[in-house]
């Protein structure tokens, strides 16, 4: 299965300069407002490159024109470079990508490549981008007539999902902007509806299952069709009446949507999800079981699916399994944020050997300058 | 972090204030701090930082409680210290240093100086007898943050930690202090002996 391995930023919003490993499970922490989110955009822009309807101009359209995505800290070297290298774990096939680019509305092409292992088998600008500079608006990842050699990272790209649900937006999905794909889940029972309903019903009891853990009054979950076409989450409660009540996603709660949601995420696809605070909601011992859970559900027989996700919740880094190399940390500096794994934290190597858990270290390290001044507000 | 300030350890949210401004004191920040939820939790995590004080230093804060004497509780729970490594122990409590001085103390909670102890470290409980000292606050608002309500089952008021974190961040002289509270003045002679060891350099 493939996954990206490797990150590489230049300028990218309040990053300027990123080179860091990615993991099977990656999980980013950092104060408010470092840029969890910005890190996971830059997958996602890659992702928005790459899928039908997008492309360069309508990815940076989306997030407003280079000027607003280009690092403030980028000077010397105005560019905006993302590249990522792409690997099957198992039988060691790698992939590179590499995109910069620059302009100021709209975006020019500055330096695209494709590397499969050590062979090169893009690298623009080419002679034709020469003889008619207005190629250098697309990418080639976009272009099918271009992309044959390396339509495999394309369509790998272009299967990325990111998942930040909103519940609200799935009671009322009339309120969301987007209604496919919409991140924050305006489209999510439709988006249930798609799958055929043999893989739907056996993966709603597998979430059923899994969820009777956290909201034990819940069982019977399945997907209904009301007479205007819509499609509706229905499942029985057993302490509202005797023998229980239907009830539909109106009246699930907060929690109980972002769980179902979250489980539907992980078990729908193969190529790397990234997740922003899947905590939210939920009871902390409940939290506690998502890496767990992340690592059991994504893994099948080609190997394990890649989960990148931003997290403030510290019951979600304090299982002993999870490794330093599977924790960014992501701090203010003057350059721009940096990300480092916590591996690279020699003294984090000692507190934890000597008695502290890993939340104990990370907190301090992701602590704002004086927080207690909120209390004086 | 050697660079940013010191690393400093200690037991709760309510001890920040007198530990940034007892490592003011001396001149310097505080780069790290690891606050652990109470002396237990301190102390499992002591062996650690005990690790991580042989490449800098570590200032650790931690209250006698109970306990009979702090130099058989240092040994108890740090058996062979680092060189970085300053484990400081309140007697009892880090309240008794904030009490020490006694000038501030009456002014901020509007008590006459009389009422504030003159050996805090004597005292068996200085949180509690801080508290008693803010019942009898001529300051209405203060009071209230300070003092808990009859049915609230905690030691402290509502806004405890936060007043007494500003407290010690804006009124609390450290070196006044240390000449009413004999376990300050040690710590305060171990701190800067520690950073004098370790190369850092001193404002004064």
């Amino acid at each position: 299965m493939l996954q990206i391995t490797h990150l590489t930023l230049r300028n990218w919003k309040n990053f300027g300069k990123v080179d860091v490993d990615l993991q099977p499970r990656t999980f980013l922490v950092g104060p408010n407002a470092v840029g969890k989110s910005n890190f996971l955009d830059s997958i996602r822009f890659l992702h928005d490159l790459a899928s039908v309807g997008g492309g360069l101009q309508a990815a940076v359209a989306a997030r407003g024109s280079v000027g607003r995505l280009r690092s403030l800290v980028a000077r010397k070297y105005p560019d905006v470079v993302i590249e990522v290298s792409i690997e099957d774990r198992e039988p060691g096939r790698s992939w590179r990508y590499r995109l910069a680019f620059a302009g100021s509305e709209t975006a020019r092409i500055k330096e695209e490549e494709v590397w499969e292992g050590n062979r090169k088998v893009l690298s623009r600008p080419d002679n034709k981008d020469a003889q008619d500079p207005e190629r250098l608006a697309q990418t080639a990842l976009e272009q099918v007539t271009f992309n044959r050699e390396f339509r495999e990272i394309a369509e790998f790209l272009a299967s990325v999902s990111y998942l930040h649900l909103v519940p609200q937006l799935i009671r009322e999905p009339d309120r969301s902007i987007a209604h496919r794909n919409d991140p924050y889940g305006g489209d999510f029972l439709d988006r249930v509806a798609r799958v055929n309903k043999r893989t739907r019903e056996a993966r709603l009891r597998r979430i059923e299952k899994a969820l009777r853990a956290a909201v034990p009054q819940l069982s019977e979950l399945r997907l209904e069709q009301d007479t205007r076409g819509a499609f509706h989450l229905e499942g029985r409660y057993q302490n509202w009446r005797p023998y229980g009540a239907r009830q539909d996603e109106t009246v699930f709660s907060d929690g109980t949507l972002r769980l179902i949601g979250l489980l539907w995420a992980i078990a729908d696809g193969e190529a790397p999800l990234l997740l922003e605070e899947p905590e939210l909601s939920l009871h902390p011992d409940v939290v506690r079981q998502i890496p767990l859970m992340l690592t059991r559900v994504t893994r099948s027989p080609a190997g394990q699916r890649q989960v990148i996700l931003s997290t403030h919740s510290m019951d979600l880094i304090d299982d002993e399994g999870i490794g330093l190399d599977e924790v960014l940390l992501l701090q203010p500096e003057d350059g721009g944020t940096s990300v480092k794994p916590m591996s690279q934290d020699s003294e984090a190597g000692w507190l934890l050997q000597g008695g502290s858990r890993v939340s104990e270290v990370v907190r301090p390290r992701t602590r704002p300058d004086s927080p207690e001044q909120i209390a004086l507000f | 972090m050697d660079a940013n300030g010191v690393t400093v350890a200690f037991e709760g949210e309510s001890d920040r204030g007198m530990v940034s401004r007892l490592v003011q004191e001396l001149g310097i920040k505080v780069g790290i701090s690891y606050c652990c939820d109470g002396q237990p939790n301190l102390f499992r995590r002591l062996p650690g930082f005990n690790c991580a004080a042989s490449r800098s230093v570590w200032f650790v804060f931690t209250d006698l409680d109970a306990e009979s004497c702090a130099p058989d509780l240092v040994s108890r729970v740090l058996p062979s210290p680092s060189n970085g490594m300053a484990l400081r122990v309140a007697v009892r409590a880090t309240e008794a240093w904030l009490l020490a001085d006694r000038e501030k103390m009456a002014e901020w909670l509007g008590v006459r100086l009389g009422l504030v102890p003159r050996e805090p470290d004597s005292l068996d409980n200085p949180k509690l007898r801080l508290v008693d000292l803010a019942r009898q606050s001529r300051h209405r608002s203060l009071q209230s943050q300070l003092v808990p309500s009859r049915n609230s089952g905690r030691p402290v008021g509502p806004g405890y930690t936060t007043e007494i974190n500003l407290f010690a961040q804006k009124r609390w002289r450290p070196n006044v202090a240390a000449l009413v509270s004999p376990s300050l003045d040690r710590a305060i002679r171990s701190m800067r002996k520690k950073l004098e060891d370790s190369g850092t350099e001193l404002s004064n």
